[in-house]
């Protein structure tokens, strides 16, 4: 198996990592305050989805 | 690890706890909207009065209660005021110290202590999801069992994440190959499972956690409750209980920045047979949903102890509104619903190939065999 090139840890999971960051922070935002943070918690919980959505609607390869 | 190694859990992890994630996830679904269902089957309201009314003492609520169920003791009350104002949740069981499951339900009105809905419980659809998500009918067993589930679950995404980065070694993130269907499903339970690992891990977990709930209760009343009540270990029993509207003052004058949200009355899980305990809930956010218990001596009235809950009671706490998503309106609900089918599709999809993967290898280990066989005949020719 090929060494992995430093880049490539980069190019796989920074997508993922800012979706997990962005679930987390949209967990927890909803949980510790009102009114704005419920709207944070709702875009960043929103993320994930949205991903997946662009994703599957631009497909073939 | 090697790869193989994590192939292998992630393959085991999934296959043993799918049907039953399947299960939580499919019930799940309308759990979700519990409090909007209730609502659209036509809740009982508390009649309009001047906004000013008082409300009645709970002795009174206490005792209207237990002559509307004669032979019935009340065990709890408990107070929704966000979203069931001027109501009163009062559960009554066949004695004070059996335990709640069989309980019977009335809701009074908090002004007037009159009985405005004993509502059924333990049947219709809502209450077979319900069982079905928590413990199949079986109760502590099957509620350990699909808790053991949900750990294998949370197994599964681990081992997931570790493989995601081999799978994605020649792709860029949500590429989706259509080639065959194989790979197209494979790459779509890939994308599906990355993008929604965080939301699936902590609804996982705190999955698990509300499992432990009679575990955690358990190592709570042989620990921090025991320690509480300790000097009445060998008090004799109450022959009646004193006033729980004094109670409930008591503990709101020792903890006035919170309000009350249960009381547990005497022999019952929750206390011991000489408390109330009078379960008082902060207003932040954060801390309405960390109970803290001040318990009071039934016979006097006086305040025993008022601490809050160690640790793993508040992790409890904490779970459960992670797990419902009931923590920031109809909104989150929804993405938790979406999440949630996203999730079956990402079971469904792995389920899928491994079949797939199962066939393949069939195939293969048939030609290898018909090889083999062929061969066989070429020497036996020879």
């Amino acid at each position: 198996m090929p060494e992995a090139k430093p880049s490539d840890f980069g190019r796989v999971w920074k997508a993922p990592i800012m979706l997990g960051l962005l679930s987390a922070f949209g967990l927890l935002s909803a949980l510790v305050g009102h009114g704005f943070w419920h709207w944070a918690a709702w875009a960043a919980l929103a993320a994930p989805i949205l991903a997946i959505l662009c994703c599957v609607a631009r497909k073939k390869k | 690890m090697s790869v193989k190694s994590w192939f292998l859990v992630h393959k085991w992890t999934s296959l043993i706890c799918t049907l039953i994630l399947l299960l939580t996830c499919i019930t799940g679904l309308p759990l979700i909207f519990q409090e909007e269902i209730d609502h659209l089957m036509g809740e009982v309201e508390a009649p309009e009065m001047p906004a000013d009314t008082p409300n009645i003492s709970l002795d009174h609520i206490v005792g209207t209660a237990e002559v509307h169920l004669p032979g019935k003791f009340v065990q709890f009350l408990s107070w929704d005021n966000k979203e069931h104002p001027h109501q009163v949740f009062v559960s009554l069981a066949d004695s004070r110290t059996a335990p709640p499951d069989n309980n019977t339900l009335l809701i009074m009105d908090s002004r007037t202590a009159e009985v405005l809905e004993q509502p059924v419980l333990r049947e219709g659809f809502m209450y077979w999801m319900l069982k079905l998500h928590t413990d199949l009918f079986v109760g502590l067993p099957g509620t350990l069992f699909i808790g053991f589930m949900g750990l294998l679950f949370v197994v599964a995404i681990v081992s997931g994440v570790v493989l995601y980065k081999p799978f994605m070694r020649k792709l860029d993130f949500g590429d989706i190959r259509t080639k065959t269907p194989r790979l197209k499903w494979l790459d779509i339970h890939n994308l599906l499972g990355i993008a929604t690992l965080v939301w699936a891990t902590v609804v996982g977990a705190t999955g698990v956690i509300n499992a432990l709930n009679l575990p955690i209760l358990a190592l709570w009343q042989s620990d921090q409750l025991a320690d509480m009540t300790a000097p009445y270990r060998n008090a004799p029993p109450l022959e009646r209980f004193g006033s729980v509207e004094a109670a409930v003052a008591t503990a709101v004058s020792a903890a006035p920045h919170m309000e009350p949200s249960l009381v547990a009355f005497p022999g019952t899980q929750y206390t011991s047979p000489h408390h109330y305990a009078v379960f008082m809930r902060g207003s932040s956010p954060l801390t309405s949903k960390l109970f803290m218990p001040a318990l009071i001596d039934a016979d006097n009235g006086r305040l025993t102890d008022l601490r809050p809950m160690p640790w793993y009671v508040n992790a409890l706490f904490i779970a459960v509104p992670l797990h419902f998503g009931d923590y920031a309106g109809l909104p989150l609900k929804i993405l938790w619903a979406v999440l949630d089918l996203i999730t079956i599709a990402v079971l469904l999809s792995g389920l899928y190939l491994w079949w797939k993967r199962r066939k393949m290898t069939e195939a293969r280990v048939a030609h290898l065999h018909g090889l083999n066989q062929s061969l066989d005949k070429r020497s036996d020719h020879a």
